[in-house]
């Protein structure tokens, strides 16, 4: 059972993953029943109490409906992290990252997804540290998720010690990443292995 | 497909056409086997190493992309055809992207931040590109 299923229905699970998962973006309808891979009447059953709520904002552009979070209902925020938590970039990528965890130390989302500044084609920056991580095996497993997420995915590999040697240079690239919001998905305590 | 794939992209601007020219591809694969011999030289610094391994990545690339008779000046443009012109997945296409944001924030800003196990897995990966291209040049 995952915590999206647990919290949303299917059908919410699978919009909000859109309205809230990328809050700045506008969606047409057409676009809409093509991401959620919704029926017509489910969506727009789902649409209708959203709107009526306030929850998303409802407008026409020319004679297409658009839709979009409301960043004025007052649960914006909490749908927003709710989501992000439960079938957002935060879930997918943790899903996906999930087959390479033994291999894993640390991973973690940084730039700007992690500074809540992205827009929906934002480039999502992922920083992992593990043993014997190749990118190309983990290109191959970020494929999915790239593709559940409509976004590129650009992960940086490190070993612990080229991450270790990173964090004690002040002015390295990893500081830099580090002085900044990142959003944890992944981490182990350190066993000295 | 694949001819069909690049044939869009230059009808979409992405792509110039521009008849092949074997001697030129062969220009650009000679080099590419002689950046690649410079990643070898083990006195090299790890940035020193990347460069020539990169640089033979975009040269062989390119001299694929040449030899389906296109162009780019875009460096991802040139590796993002890989799966049209010589059949590569994405992950591993996408290795060579990654390269190229590497040398990126190398270049613009000044963080020469290379690994050396990224240096090992480029090695290998360009290695059997340059194979896959010499395949399609003696193919023909």
């Amino acid at each position: 059972m995952s915590l999206a299923n647990a919290i949303f229905t299917d059908r919410q699970a699978r919009l909000f993953r859109w309205l809230f998962g990328q809050p700045g973006r506008s969606f047409f309808l057409n676009e809409l029943l093509r991401l959620t891979g919704l029926s017509s009447a489910s969506l727009q059953q789902e649409l209708k109490r959203l709107t009526l709520s306030g929850a998303v904002l409802s407008s026409r552009m020319g004679n297409l409906r658009v839709f979009q979070a409301n960043p004025k209902c007052s649960l914006f925020p909490e749908l927003v992290s709710l989501t992000r938590k439960t079938c957002g970039v935060q879930a997918v990528l943790m899903q996906t990252l999930e087959p390479l965890r033994s291999k894993l130390a640390h991973a973690f989302i940084y730039g700007s997804v992690a500074k809540q500044e992205d827009t929906s084609a934002s480039d999502i920056d992922l920083m992992l540290v593990g043993v014997g991580l190749t990118l190309a095996e983990v290109l191959q497993h970020l494929q999915s998720a790239e593709e559940a997420l409509g976004r590129k995915v650009n992960p940086t590999c490190y070993t612990m010690g080229e991450f270790e040697m990173r964090r004690a240079a002040p002015d390295s690239f990893v500081n830099k990443v580090l002085a900044q919001p990142i959003i944890h998905l992944l981490e182990r305590a350190q066993d000295g292995s | 497909m694949a001819a069909e794939a690049l044939a869009n992209l230059a009808r979409i601007g992405q792509l110039k056409s521009e008849a092949p020219n074997l001697a030129e591809v062969q220009r650009m694969l000679a080099q590419a086997k002689t950046r690649w011999a410079d990643s070898q030289l083990g006195d090299a610094s790890v940035d020193g190493r990347f460069t020539s391994v990169y640089g033979a990545a975009h040269a062989a690339a390119l001299a694929a992309l040449r030899w389906h008779g296109y162009r780019s000046e875009n460096r991802f443009t040139v590796f993002q055809c890989l799966p049209h012109t010589l059949g590569w997945a994405a992950p591993r296409w996408r290795v060579l992207d990654a390269a190229h944001q590497k040398r990126n924030l190398a270049e613009y800003e000044g963080f020469l931040d290379i690994e050396e196990s990224m240096v090992h897995e480029l090695v290998a990966l360009v290695r059997d590109l340059i194979d896959d291209v010499e395949m399609l040049v003696v193919k023909r």
